[in-house]
């Protein structure tokens, strides 16, 4: 029994960890974000704000859509069109610049060939030369969603194949030069995946939290559903009781209100927990990433100018 | 650098001291990885293939790739010379021989790992290892496909060979069965999660300066100027200098650091545990695939009356 009480009493730990490091912003002057789908900038594990903050320093930032998105919405060829231009949308809300769309089957990713996948986005890489970029963490694996799982890997190979003059020389051939990317910042779906250990927080402003949640309602096409919102109000009434914010809206209101809640709940949450007010977290490698000796040896040998 | 180095600390929050691994009995040690050089890079083997060897081990090396990536001089080139070095470096450490596969370099994530998988069978049948060093499995997400694609044809190819109904072609052309009693797996220290070590081999002077040597050897990728300039570049980013490495040319400051940090992941490993050098693994040993036995024999058995 005491044992069991024991194991209880660690159990919850977890939940309380010790506040994050709190990150700058690396000096630098192009970011990549590279996902799966149209939308996946700005969930409540996004990265809309540290995007927002960075385009805020200077940062110019460019969205690469890897599917087809067509399973988001209620007609395949239509979905394709409609997310693609709410993507745009959206991520000029976050202030970048363009979206990139590889269009691969959406849902299908797991039977796409990888090493086609991390050609493409080595070639991205080379073509962009991103100080910064943006991705699923490649360790957080088991995420169920097997377009995140695979792009995830096919990023975590691409940003250091990049760099070397061996891999892909035809883009040598075509004037592109080698790139290695220096700062990775990895995220994960805080509802389910395994792996992913955050290791630095990145402090959000009220305005960075505000353009996060633009860029999410932009995408309407999947967001827009006055059907969820009566569903809210069918459950508060069975339990007797009411949001006030809600009251007086219509559910086509309701909806924008409690998807734009969402979003800033999500970054109060994790600024409450690393001390500051909004926060998103991150798995975070810096340029010494790969050569951790190096960066002891500098640690230990160097000195000030 | 203070982000930096608190990233560090944080990652550094030691664990206690493993055990200390005991050299297994045995005559015959396979290294099966994908590259010329893992043998002995930073999460390499080559102080414990020294001790094995030290301890009356015959050590055979086997490279699944052609390394064609790795170096300046074209594809060919680059897979003669790495070969060349490997034979080199791994005489170093006092091993016999170095088999190459030759499989595509960087694309073994597209070959059928039965094919792989064989080829291991067969040669741990041929050469019937007491002992296999090889990446961990289990260590997943390394980012290099070749080290994942490798490790995991490894497992399979350990115990496999020791089953007569797998490929019974071999036990035709006169080989016989052989499972392999005691494995050492070894993951990258920079990335890649899912490795947990359980032994600490501990390392003398001399066989940290073969280690040393031997990963000099591969002149064709290590010591490279370009390294040493974006070290420089980097320093004068955030302010610093190291003043030992002012005066060296790019090349001289490139050995500098691949030497100091052979020794300090050695020194490194050794602190952690108690010793003054070690290499660390996850250690599985004969009795580890029929778990009960193990106890049961520790419970049950006597030696001669």
């Amino acid at each position: 029994m005491r044992l069991i009480l024991a194991v209880l009493a660690l159990a919850p730990v977890s939940g309380f960890a010790a506040p994050l490091p709190l990150g700058r912003i690396p000096p630098g002057k192009v970011l990549l974000a590279i996902f799966a789908h149209h939308d996946d900038h700005t969930w409540e594990y996004g990265v809309g704000g540290a995007v927002a903050r960075m385009i805020d320093a200077g940062y110019t930032g460019y969205y690469v859509r890897v599917t087809n998105d067509e399973k988001d919405g209620r007609d395949w060829g239509e979905n394709d069109r409609v997310n693609l231009r709410e993507a745009v949308e959206g991520t000029r809300h976050l202030g970048m610049r363009e979206v990139i769309s590889l269009n691969w089957r959406n849902d299908h990713m797991d039977s796409t060939p990888i090493n086609e996948l991390r050609a493409q986005l080595i070639l991205l890489v080379r073509r962009y030369r991103p100080d910064v970029v943006f991705s699923w963490n490649p360790w957080g694996h088991y995420d169920r969603n097997p377009d995140h799982r695979k792009v995830g890997r096919a990023v975590g190979e691409a940003v250091w194949m990049a760099g070397y003059a061996n891999v892909h020389p035809e883009h040598l051939e075509a004037g592109l030069r080698p790139h290695r990317v220096p700062h990775l910042y990895y995220t994960q779906r805080s509802d389910y995946g395994r792996g992913h250990e955050p290791n630095l927080a990145i402090e959000l402003d009220e305005s960075h939290v505000r353009r996060k949640q633009d860029a999410y309602w932009a995408h309407k096409n999947v967001r827009f559903n006055p059907g969820a919102a009566r569903a809210v109000r069918r459950q508060l009434e069975a339990r007797n009781l009411a949001i006030p914010e809600l009251e007086g809206l219509t559910d086509e209101q309701a909806i924008e209100w409690l998807e734009k809640w969402r979003i800033e709940w999500s970054s109060a949450q994790t600024g409450k927990a690393n001390g500051v007010r909004y926060a998103e977290a991150f798995h975070y490698l810096d340029p010494w990433s790969c050569l951790p000796g190096l960066r002891a040896y500098i640690a230990e040998a160097s000195v000030p100018r | 650098m203070k982000l930096h180095l608190l990233v560090t600390a944080a990652a550094a929050l030691s664990a206690a001291p493993l055990p200390r691994g005991k050299i297994p009995p045995g005559k015959v040690v396979l290294v099966i990885q994908a590259h010329h050089d893992d043998h002995t890079t930073d999460y390499g083997m080559g102080g414990l293939i020294a001790r094995l060897v030290d301890s009356g081990f015959e050590a055979w090396f086997v490279r699944a790739s052609n390394d064609e990536k790795d170096g300046s001089h074209g594809y060919p080139h680059n897979d003669m010379i790495n070969r060349r070095e490997s034979e080199e470096a791994t005489r170093i450490l006092g091993m016999k021989g170095v088999h190459s596969l030759n499989w595509r370099n960087d694309y073994m994530d597209s070959i059928p790992i039965l094919e792989l998988r064989a080829q291991l069978i067969l040669l741990i049948r041929r050469y019937r290892p007491d002992v296999v060093l090889g990446h961990d499995p289990w260590g997943h997400y390394d980012r290099n496909p070749d080290h994942r694609k490798v490790a995991w044809a490894l497992a399979e190819a350990s115990w496999m060979a020791g089953l007569a109904n797998v490929h019974p072609e071999h036990l035709e052309s006169g080989l016989k069965p052989h499972r392999v009693p005691c494995l050492f797996f070894k993951a990258r220290v920079d990335y890649g999660r899912g490795h947990e070590p359980n032994v600490a081999i501990e390392l003398n002077q001399d066989q940290v300066r073969r280690k040393m040597r031997a990963y000099s050897a591969h002149r064709n990728v290590y010591a490279s100027p370009a390294m040493a300039r974006a070290v420089r570049q980097q320093l004068a980013a955030e302010g610093l200098r190291i003043d030992e490495i002012e005066d060296m040319t790019d090349e001289q400051a490139a050995v500098a650091f691949e030497e100091w940090y052979m020794e300090w992941i050695s020194r490194k490993r050794g602190r952690e545990n108690g010793l003054t050098f070690a290499e660390v693994y996850w250690f599985v040993d004969e009795f580890d695939h029929l778990p009960g036995l193990k106890s049961y024999i520790e419970s049950a058995a006597r030696g001669p009356q």
